[in-house]
């Protein structure tokens, strides 16, 4: 009994052990870390799947057209963080962003290319100067900005499959779904930003 | 024959790179900068994506550039990364939009992106102060790089010219851009 009481505390103590992390000096604010802050961010995986499905909801040009946009309004928002730029209520529009874009694709709503542009660019510099205002306190900046942009990238693109379900049937109602959840995660943040 | 005249393995042998090594090392070198990089990815997308004709234009203008910033080097040496990732922000932006711009604006991008890339691998340096095997691999390392990048590029669209593949070069020359903008962002916040 008492050996199997200490086997069991073991095998709980190695289970729920965690990583020594020594030695990470190379990944801690690198590749890794700037491909993980948008991905490990609620907020910003909501927004960026947002933006694919809203695209891919508008069909072409704006399926394509969003993804090419928003890494480039998203570096000047990075820019902005970088000059350390004071624009206050950041997180506000990051869950806005969530809001907005999640209603968007659950009500179907389509709108001409230049609204589209202008409501993804505009959320675009808010996710750009987040990320912007952590790089330069991270090892390797010029790595940690090609993580995050290529994870804005895939994120994307994981949002255009998911439209693409609109082809099939039911998929309606399932992209729709996904928006609503979207938007309940943004009013979720921006409850919590407030 | 590979087995009866194998070269030597010169390991270590810094000292002793001559000629063909040391151009070797430059070629190396001359691309190895995260800045080059961007930049001649950029400007491979914006060529690759241009077609055939206006592609070989490019590079040749691109080689004239980089012949050109040769002698300006000594003067414009500080200026070289940042004038690399200005440039490369124009040609991802360039290839990310899509347009078609006038074939002079298109060969003067090229012809500056090879000026560029010259002018920061060169670092200061004046024409006579460095050996002419280096010069050779300053100007043959990206010449080629850029050569074989945009003509993998076209080799793709030719083979694959469903629309889908313009596009996703598109996104990544979107990306290219992104990245020299927070690049070029970090840089004038370093005072570099």
């Amino acid at each position: 009994m008492k050996r199997n009481t200490t086997a069991l505390a073991l095998v709980t103590m190695l289970a729920t052990a965690t990583a020594a992390a020594a030695h990470t000096g190379g990944i801690q604010g690198g590749f890794a870390s700037g491909f993980f802050h948008p991905v490990l961010g609620w907020d910003h995986v909501a927004a960026m799947v947002a933006v694919g499905i809203w695209g891919a909801f508008l069909g072409r040009p704006a399926i394509f057209l969003l993804p090419i946009l928003f890494p480039i309004v998203m570096a000047f928002g990075a820019a902005l963080g970088i000059a350390g730029v004071p624009i206050s209520n950041i997180e506000t529009g990051i869950a806005l962003s969530s809001i907005v874009l999640g209603l968007l694709v659950l009500f179907g709503i389509r709108t001409p290319l230049w609204v589209a542009a202008l409501v993804v660019g505009i959320f675009a510099i808010c996710h750009g100067y987040a990320h912007g205002v952590e790089l330069p306190e991270s090892l390797n900046p010029f790595a940690y900005a090609i993580g995050f942009i290529v994870s804005t990238g895939l994120l994307h693109l994981c949002g255009i499959g998911i439209g693409f379900l609109l082809g099939v049937k039911g998929g309606n109602y399932i992209v729709r779904g996904v928006g609503a959840l979207i938007a309940s995660v943004g009013a979720a943040f921006l409850v919590g930003a407030m | 024959m590979a087995i009866l005249w194998p070269g030597a393995l010169y390991a270590h042998g810094f000292g002793s790179a001559e000629g063909y090594a040391q151009t070797l090392e430059s070629m190396l070198e001359s691309v190895y900068a995260p800045v080059i990089l961007l930049l001649l990815s950029a400007f491979a997308v914006m060529a690759g994506t241009s077609g055939n004709q206006r592609s070989k234009h490019l590079l040749i203008a691109f080689a004239v550039g980089s012949l050109a910033g040769f002698p300006a080097a000594s003067t414009l040496g500080p200026l070289g990364a940042t004038a690399c990732l200005i440039v490369g922000m124009l040609c991802a932006l360039y290839a990310a939009a899509g347009l078609d711009l006038p074939r002079v604006m298109h060969l003067t991008l090229g012809f500056v992106a090879g000026a560029a890339v010259s002018i920061h691998n060169l670092d200061g340096h004046p024409l006579a102060s460095l050996s002419f095997a280096t010069h050779l691999g300053v100007f043959l390392g990206p010449m080629l790089a850029a050569a074989a990048l945009t003509g993998w590029i076209g080799m793709i669209l030719q083979a694959a010219p469903q629309p889908l593949v313009r596009i996703i070069f598109r996104i990544f020359a979107s990306w290219s851009f992104a990245a020299n903008a927070i690049f070029t962002a970090v840089q004038f916040k370093s005072g570099l």
